[in-house]
C-alpha cells in the first residue's frame, strides 16, 4: 500500500508535536499521536527535592500562557499539605487574578489560533495584513489580561508575589482601582469579540463525552468539587485519583486519562456544560446570542464556549474589584506557618481545563513526591476518539481538507504542548 | 545598527525557560545584572517565555538589548551578536529558543502592524544543553559573563556608542 506522507508545517497554531496515520482505504485512523513535549514527569522530578515554598515559583515556568494557573494549583496543593485555609480576601484576589489569565489565554486561542481558519489566512501575520484592527484588538485585550496580573501580583508570566497563605505584597485601593479602570475601558473591545465570534459558523460535528471540571455554587474556577458528568462528586480533592486514572499506551509518550469513561474532555466546554446556569450574565447573554444549546458535544464549540467564558471573566473580575473597593482591603500578613509533614492535592481550572498538582512533604517541608496532571495531558484520549469518528464522516474530501479538518479538531482543544518547532504530519495510507 | 543612546531609557530583557537549562541563559543573566549598579536609564525585566506579549513591552521602547539562548547555523562561537536588521533579514538562520511565538515573527508582526519597533541589539547564547535541568552549563555560564562585560563596558560609556554585529552574512 503505497504511503502519501503531507508534512503540515504550521498546523501549527498548536503548540507541538502531532503525528496522524489515516487509512484511507479503510477509512480509519490507525494511529494518533499528540506529543507532550513539556511532559509534567520532568517538572516532577524537579520538584523532589525542594523546599516546598519553592514550588509556586518553579512551577509557574513550566508554561508561559497558564503561569497564574500553575501557580494557583500549586500555592492550593501546598496550603492543603500545611492545612492552611487563606484568608477570603486572599482567595477573592486569586480569582481575580485567574480571571485575568482567562481573558489573556483565550483572547492567544481564539483570535490567534483560531481565527486564520476561519479567515482562510494561513496564521497571525497574514492575518495580521487582512484583518490589521482585529489583530490590533487582540493585542489590547491579551495586555489588558497581562497588566492586569502586573498591577496585582507584579506580572503574568511568572507572577511574583503570589504566596503560600497569601500574598508577599497585597495590592492597594490604587492598585484595584487602576485595574478597575483598564478593565470598563476595555468593554467596548469585548462587545466586538463577541460580535466577531458570532459570525463564524463551527464544522458540524457531535461525539457525545464524559466532562470533568470543578462545580460550586460559583461558575467555579479556583475552588470546587471535582466533577464527572457522568454523576461522580468527589468530596475532598485529595480523592482525585478515585476518577482520574492515568494509564500508559503503547502508541504514546504520553500518558492518556481515563474518567469514569473510557474518555473525557476537560476546558471551557466541559465547565459550560457542567455548570453554565453559573456563568455571569452577562456571558449568559452570549451563549444565547450564539445559539450554543448545552450540554454541548461538537468540540469545535470549545471555541466560542472561550469567549463566552472570557466575557464571563471580564464581567466576573469587574464585580470582584468593586467588591473588594466596597470592604476595603486588609493588610494581612499570615505568611507566617508551621511546616508539617503531609500531602496536599490543589485542583484548579486553568483556560485548558482542569489542572492537578499533588504534593507529598517531609517534615522539613521538603517535597519528597509530586505528581501533576495538566489539561491536554486529559483531553489526549478524547481527541483520539473524535478523531476516529471524523475521519469516516469527511473521507469524501481532499487530502488536504481532510488534513485541514484534523488541525482544526486538534486545535480547537486549545492544547498547550509546548512553546517549540510546531508541525503535525498527517500520513494517509 | 544599533547605537545606544545613554540619555534614552534601555531595556534590557533576557528571555528563556529556566527549567530548561541552557535555554534559561537569558533569564539568568537578568538575575546576575539585578546585583550589579546600573546606570538609571535601565530597565531590567525577566522576559521568561512571554511570546507575544513582547509586543506591549517593546512598545514602550527605543532601544533594547536582548539576550536568549539561540542556536545559530552561522558560528559555533560561544555568543552571537546580532543588530535588528540582521533578526529580521536571517529569520532562517537564527533560531531563538522554545518560547509561544519567536522574535522573528513578533517583530514582523509589529512591522505588519505598523506599530513602532525600538532598535533592537541581541546577545545570543549558544547552547550545550536545552535538556530538563535548573542549571546553566559551564559553557552557557562563561558565555553570559562574556555578555555581562560587554554590557557593562558599554553602560560605563557616556556617550553615544554602535554596537557592530559580529555575525555576518556568509562568513562562515
Amino acid at each position: 500500500m503505497k504511503k502519501l506522507d503531507i508534512n503540515v508545517h504550521h498546523i501549527t497554531r498548536v503548540e507541538g508535536h502531532g503525528n496522524v496515520v489515516v487509512n484511507y482505504e479503510k477509512g480509519v485512523v490507525e494511529d494518533f499521536r499528540l506529543e507532550i513535549v513539556e511532559s509534567p514527569r520532568f517538572f516532577e522530578v524537579m520538584l523532589r527535592g525542594r523546599h516546598i515554598t519553592e514550588a509556586p515559583q518553579i512551577t509557574s515556568r513550566i508554561c508561559g500562557i497558564c503561569a497564574v494557573g500553575h501557580t494557583t494549583t500549586s500555592l492550593r496543593a501546598s496550603e492543603n499539605a500545611l492545612g492552611i485555609t487563606p484568608s477570603e480576601q486572599t482567595q477573592e484576589i486569586r480569582k481575580i487574578i485567574l480571571d485575568a489569565e482567562f481573558i489573556q489565554s483565550h483572547v492567544l486561542h481564539v483570535y490567534f489560533l483560531v481565527l486564520p481558519d476561519f479567515l482562510n489566512v494561513g496564521s497571525v501575520l497574514p492575518l495580521a495584513e487582512t484583518h490589521p484592527e482585529e489583530v490590533k484588538r487582540a493585542l489590547r485585550l491579551k495586555k489588558l489580561g497581562n497588566d492586569l496580573c502586573e498591577v496585582l501580583v507584579g506580572r503574568h508570566v511568572h507572577p511574583i508575589s503570589m504566596a503560600v497563605n497569601g500574598f508577599t505584597k497585597i495590592p492597594s485601593v490604587k492598585d484595584f482601582q487602576v485595574v478597575l479602570k483598564m478593565l470598563k475601558d476595555s468593554e467596548e473591545d469585548i462587545k466586538k469579540m463577541i460580535d466577531l465570534f458570532g459570525t463564524l459558523q463551527m464544522p458540524d460535528f457531535w461525539q457525545e463525552t464524559e466532562n470533568i471540571g470543578l462545580t460550586n455554587c460559583e461558575f467555579a474556577l479556583y475552588d470546587g468539587k471535582i466533577t464527572s458528568s457522568l454523576g461522580k462528586k468527589l468530596e475532598k480533592t485529595s480523592d482525585y485519583l478515585d476518577l482520574i486514572h492515568e494509564r500508559v499506551v503503547s502508541h504514546s509518550s504520553a500518558k492518556h486519562v481515563k474518567g469514569e469513561g473510557e474518555t473525557y474532555s476537560v476546558g471551557a466546554l466541559a465547565r459550560l456544560n457542567l455548570s453554565a446556569e453559573k456563568l455571569h450574565e452577562k456571558a449568559k447573554e452570549v451563549l444565547k446570542k450564539y445559539k450554543l444549546s448545552l450540554p454541548n458535544f461538537n468540540p469545535y464549540n470549545n471555541n466560542l464556549a472561550q469567549v463566552v467564558e472570557t466575557v464571563h471573566c471580564f464581567y466576573d473580575s469587574i464585580e470582584r474589584i468593586e467588591n473588594i473597593l466596597k470592604k476595603g482591603i486588609r493588610q494581612e500578613n499570615h505568611l507566617g506557618y508551621k511546616i508539617k509533614a503531609g500531602r496536599g492535592v490543589g485542583a484548579v481550572e486553568v483556560p485548558r481545563g482542569i489542572l492537578f498538582h499533588d504534593y507529598e512533604i517531609d517534615k522539613n517541608g521538603i517535597i519528597v513526591k509530586a505528581n501533576c496532571i495538566i489539561p491536554t495531558g486529559q483531553n489526549l484520549a478524547n481527541i483520539e476518539k473524535n478523531m476516529k469518528k471524523l475521519v469516516p464522516e469527511i473521507l469524501g474530501k481532499s487530502k488536504e481538507e481532510i488534513t485541514h479538518d484534523l488541525e482544526m479538531l486538534v486545535r480547537s482543544y486549545d492544547p498547550c504542548i509546548s512553546c517549540s518547532a510546531h508541525f503535525l504530519d498527517v500520513e494517509f495510507k | 545598527m544599533f547605537v545606544y543612546d545613554p540619555k534614552k531609557p534601555l531595556l534590557i530583557i533576557g528571555f528563556g525557560n529556566p527549567l530548561r537549562s541552557d535555554d534559561g541563559a537569558g533569564v539568568f543573566a537578568i538575575e546576575k545584572l539585578k546585583k550589579m549598579k546600573l546606570p538609571e536609564n535601565v530597565k531590567l525585566l525577566d522576559g521568561g517565555t512571554m511570546g507575544i506579549d513582547t509586543i506591549s513591552v517593546f512598545e514602550n521602547y527605543s532601544q533594547v538589548i536582548l539576550i536568549d539562548c539561540l542556536r545559530s547555523d552561522l558560528t559555533f562561537e560561544p555568543i552571537v551578536e546580532a543588530s535588528l536588521d540582521e533578526i529580521i533579514l536571517k529569520p532562517n538562520e537564527l533560531h531563538f529558543s522554545a518560547h509561544e511565538l519567536n522574535l522573528n515573527s513578533v517583530l514582523n508582526l509589529m512591522k505588519t502592524l505598523k506599530l513602532p519597533i525600538p532598535n533592537i541589539f541581541v546577545y545570543g547564547i549558544n547552547p550545550e544543553s536545552t535538556s530538563y535541568g535548573t542549571e546553566l552549563s559551564s559553557k552557557a555560564k562563561n558565555a553570559v559573563e562574556l555578555v555581562l562585560k560587554k554590557i557593562q563596558k558599554l553602560l560605563s560609556l557616556p556617550k553615544k556608542r554602535t554596537l557592530k554585529s559580529v555575525v555576518q552574512k556568509g562568513v562562515i
